[in-house]
Formats: C-alpha cells, sequence, structure tokens
C-alpha cells in the first residue's frame, strides 16, 4: 500500500509544489501589501458598499478592511482560493483513477496482489496527504507570514479556517475521487465536478439575492464554506463540519464500492 | 479435451456480456501446467475479454475461472501473486524509467534480481518510459511480467509489433521459462509464432471455443491444396468433389482445398488427361482460417 502511496504523491509532486507556491505567493503578496490596503480602508469600504446587496450574494459579509481577516476573506478565501483549490482538487481526482484508466496504466496496478480496496485507498490516501499539504501552505501559513510582516492578526482565526478548507476540499476531493471511479476519462470528471459545483455556486448566489429562493443555499457547498465569518469572528458553524463530514464520508464510500466492482476496460 | 495433470488454468463456462451484447458464451479450456497454450481467434473473438476477466480487470456474468486449483475471483489478490501479466497494449508510466517500474513492482511482488535480463535484452535501465521504442517497452513489459517468480505467465500478443530477431529472443525466454517449470498462456495473430512454440491451441469464435488441440493434431490435420492442369477437349469448368472446395478455376488451370480423404478427388482428377498436378499440404493459416470463419 505504501508503494502505490509513494507512487501516487511523488507522481504528482510537480503540480503540489505549483500549485502550493503560486497560492502562498498570493497569500504572501496580499499580506504584504495589507499595510497600504489599510491606510485606505475606509475610502474603499465606501466603494465596497455602493456595490449594494448584491456584494452579498457572492459570500461577501463584512466589507471592511480594517483588519487582515476582514481583507482577507474578501481579497483571498471568497473566491480566488475556492477557484484555485478546485482546480488543484478536480486535476487531482480526475488523473488519479479514470486519467489512468484512459492512459491504460492502471493495468499495471490491477495486475500486481493487491486487492482493489487498497488501490482505491492508496491513492485516496496520497492525494489527502497532497491536500493537507495545499492547505497548511495556502492558509495555515498566513500565521507567520503575518507575523514576518508584523502585522496584526488572530492566529486562533486562521486554524480554524485551515479545518473548515480543508473539510470543504476534502469533501470535493471525495466527490471528485467518486467521479474518477464512475467515469474511464478524466475530462468526464472535471465536467461532472464542475458541472455540479456550478449549480450548487448558481443556487447559492440565487439564495443570496431572493428570499423566496433561500432554502436553495442548503443544496450549496458554498453556503456551509462560510470562510468570512470563521476568519473573521471565528464563528464555526457546526451544519458546515456535518455536511462536509457527511460529504466526505459517503463519497468516499461510494468510491470505494464503485471501484470494487466496477469492470475496467484497459 | 480433458487432460491428465495439474491445471495452471482452468476455464469452465465463462460468460461475458457488454450491455446486451455477449462476448464470451461459455468459454471452457484448461491449461496444462508447464505447457506454452496459444490462445487464438479472430479480432473480436472475445480473446482480450477472457484474459481480462482471469485478471479480474472484469467480472464474468457466468462460469469459474481457477488458477493453480484458485478461484480467480474469489482469491484475486493471491491468484495474482502467481501469475505475469502483459497485456496487449503494454501502456508504462512515460516518465519513469525501467529501473522505476522494476523498482515498484518488486517493491509489491517481492526482490527480483533482474539485471541478467535487462542485460539479456539489451535494455538501457536509466532511459525513461518516453524515449523508448515499441520494442524497447515490450521488453520492460516482459521483465515486469517475469519479476517475483509467476508460476503463470499471461501474455497477450507479446511480440505484435516487433521485429524477428526480437520475436526469437522472446521465444527462446518463454521456453526457459516453461523448461524451470513455468506456464504461459499465450493471445497471438501470429499463427508461425504459435506453430513454434505452443503445445496447445485453442481457436475462439464468436465467444466460444471452436477447437482445442494439440500443434501435433492441427498439423495432422488432412487439408490439401490440390493444383491441377488439364490438356484435351474436356474442361472440369464445373469439378464437383465431395469434401474439396474450388479456390480458383479458369482457363484449365484449377485450385482445390480439400479436407480428409485426398483419394476420392484423385479418383476423379485422373478421369481427365491432366498436363500438371500438385498435391500440397495446406499451411497453417489455411487450417486456422478453417475455424476462424465457420460453417459457411
Amino acid at each position: 500500500m505504501m508503494s502505490i502511496i509513494k507512487k501516487e504523491f511523488l507522481a504528482k509532486r510537480t503540480s503540489l509544489l505549483v500549485y502550493c507556491l503560486v497560492v502562498f505567493g498570493l497569500l504572501w503578496m496580499y499580506i504584504g501589501i495589507y499595510p497600504s490596503i489599510q491606510a485606505q480602508s475606509a475610502a474603499l469600504s465606501k466603494v465596497l458598499e455602493g456595490l449594494g446587496p448584491a456584494v452579498r450574494a457572492f459570500g461577501v459579509s463584512q466589507i471592511s478592511f480594517d483588519t487582515l481577516e476582514k481583507y482577507l476573506s474578501l481579497e483571498l478565501f471568497g473566491i480566488t482560493w475556492p477557484i484555485l483549490m478546485i482546480t488543484f482538487v478536480a486535476a487531482r481526482a480526475g488523473q488519479s483513477i479514470a486519467g489512468e484508466t484512459e492512459k491504460g496504466t492502471l493495468g499495471t496496478v490491477l495486475s500486481l496482489p493487491i486487492s482493489r480496496y487498497n488501490i482505491f485507498l492508496s491513492k485516496y490516501l496520497a492525494g489527502l496527504t497532497a491536500l493537507i499539504i495545499f492547505v497548511a501552505v495556502t492558509v495555515f501559513s498566513g500565521i507567520p507570514i503575518a507575523q514576518a510582516f508584523h502585522i496584526a492578526h488572530n492566529s486562533a482565526n486562521f486554524a480554524s479556517l485551515s479545518v473548515l478548507c480543508l473539510l470543504f476540499s476534502w469533501s470535493l476531493y471525495s466527490l471528485g475521487m467518486l467521479f474518477s471511479t464512475v467515469f474511464n476519462e478524466k475530462g468526464h470528471v472535471y465536467l461532472a465536478l464542475g458541472g455540479i459545483l456550478m449549480v450548487m455556486y448558481v443556487a447559492n448566489i440565487i439564495a443570496g439575492i431572493s428570499s423566496k429562493f433561500s432554502w436553495l443555499r442548503l443544496i450549496s457547498l458554498f453556503h456551509f464554506f462560510n470562510a468570512a465569518e470563521v476568519l473573521i469572528n471565528n464563528q464555526t458553524n457546526s451544519a458546515s463540519y456535518i455536511v462536509f463530514n457527511a460529504v466526505i464520508v459517503f463519497a468516499t464510500l461510494a468510491g470505494l464500492f464503485w471501484f470494487a466492482h466496477k469492470d475496467v476496460i484497459v | 479435451m480433458l487432460r491428465l495433470g495439474l491445471n495452471a488454468l482452468a476455464i469452465s463456462k465463462l460468460k461475458k456480456s457488454y450491455g446486451n451484447k455477449p462476448a464470451l458464451r461459455g468459454v471452457s479450456l484448461t491449461v496444462e501446467a508447464g505447457e506454452i497454450y496459444g490462445f487464438l481467434g479472430p479480432n473480436g473473438a472475445g480473446k482480450t475479454t477472457t484474459i481480462r476477466c482471469i485478471m479480474d480487470f472484469m467480472r464474468p456474468d457466468g462460469g469459474e475461472i481457477k488458477v493453480l486449483d484458485s478461484d480467480a475471483q474469489k482469491n484475486s489478490v493471491a491468484v495474482k501473486k502467481l501469475i505475469g501479466f502483459l497485456p496487449a497494449d503494454n501502456q508504462l508510466y512515460e516518465k519513469w524509467t525501467t529501473r522505476d517500474h522494476i523498482n515498484f513492482v518488486t517493491s509489491i511482488r517481492g526482490a527480483a534480481n533482474v539485471d541478467k535480463l535487462v542485460k539479456r535484452l539489451d535494455l538501457d535501465p536509466r532511459k525513461q518510459v518516453r524515449h523508448l521504442s515499441t520494442g524497447n517497452k515490450q521488453k520492460v513489459g516482459l521483465i515486469l511480467a517475469l519479476l517475483g517468480d509467476p508460476k503463470l505467465l499471461i501474455l497477450d500478443e507479446p511480440t505484435r509489433g516487433l521485429d524477428p530477431l526480437l520475436q526469437h529472443e522472446i521465444y527462446a525466454i518463454l521456453k526457459e521459462y516453461v523448461a524451470g517449470g513455468g506456464t504461459v498462456f499465450l493471445s497471438s495473430h501470429n499463427l508461425a509464432e504459435v506453430e513454434h512454440i505452443c503445445s496447445n491451441v485453442g481457436v475462439l469464435r464468436a465467444g466460444e471455443i471452436v477447437a482445442s488441440k494439440s500443434m501435433s493434431e492441427i498439423l495432422a490435420m488432412n487439408v490439401h491444396i490440390v493444383t491441377a492442369s488439364f490438356r484435351g477437349d474436356k474442361k472440369p469448368a464445373d469439378l464437383k468433389i465431395v469434401g474439396a472446395e474450388t479456390i480458383s478455376s479458369a482457363n484449365g488451370h484449377v485450385v482445390l482445398k480439400v479436407r480428409g480423404d485426398i483419394n476420392p478427388v484423385i479418383a476423379k482428377l485422373a478421369a481427365y488427361e491432366l498436363a500438371d498436378v500438385e498435391i500440397a499440404h495446406a499451411p497453417l493459416e489455411e487450417i486456422f482460417m478453417e475455424y476462424y470463419r465457420g460453417p459457411s
């Protein structure tokens, strides 16, 4: 099992490094320029307030730059981080099983004396390890970066956000791995995962705009990814943890079952 | 045909469908330990599907597969310890070197000393697979299949696209492997290869085994090609002989394929004034074509 985990992890170490460097670079840049943004906080807040309530539909709860946490929740964790995380997770999950089926290399692994459960779990754990590193480098590292720039920050909030980001990305990764076992081409995995996330995102926006459709929030994982509340107020919502954990457990077990029983044509 | 001795592979009434389309319709065959078994059939006959079921890549709809008396589906992991596999479309990790592949497989199958084999096949283990030719990739695949001291080698068209020199090297390796107690189950389209190395063959057509014979039985089948040229007024334009198939007939020249006893054909031809006659054993291709084409 360790051989497959090692193989999977090393095979995709370059993409992990690139993603980590890019997002870490963004985090470094945002924190680095924060002092000058903070100086113009009042003026910028006025501009954003002028955009009206529609801004809140996009997950923005507090339009202010007077603290680092408020600024980062708006600039980085509102949309940029989720988008980069989704592409990272989709690529990882898509290539893991569907990508290997498409290339035909899965035959090499399947012909070895290892059970399909172990193959799936090894690949899954390799991806999860990469995900933990990604979250640690791109979220948790906000603490040492802020310290390096001598900017006031709340470490506990960053720690809580790291947990939320990990659970959110883990749930999407689990869904991606489920699709990776169902489809034989990685393009189909991207399409399925991207399609579902698109529907969820739009549902969340509609729910934010119209109170008539507020129930649509409940079908969107984006609603439960309340990064701003966690980063600014350290207010964790237990429903978020329940939903993300439920998705993780369901998608992982479903993927495991499907992979163990499917016909693999390689 | 039942044979005495331990079966390395026994397939019984194997069935598999793709949706509503049956690919295997009750395939049964046995491969005795210590032999090279040729698995033949036209494209789409179900050879690769059979192999996928043996390897547990696909789950059969019915029937049973036993490798050295162990159920290939129920004891999949244990069975794969006994099997070395080379797929038809041997796909390797492009960015890995031969050494990376060997290290990966040995980390799961157990340590193996393959340096001699790597040297014998003239392979540079440090080269990335993406820089290797088709033949060299096939060499890597064969080395991987031989790792972990397998008891049964399953090879799906192992010499496809290889030059004759390399083909003969692979035949030599397989013969040595069998001499050391191993068994080979080999799917192939190369009839010369099958004739050269296989002791028994099974022919699959449209998902069914239509022949399972020893190579000597196949070669002893009485199929002859008779070529005759006629002189004089009598032209055998409609020469009809039971058991003979007219392959061509023009300008007093006729080519016949004769199955079974050749004497009635000779007696019939004797009624004509012959300019020339030639009787030859049909080549192996012709014999297999009998099975491939099926009843007309």
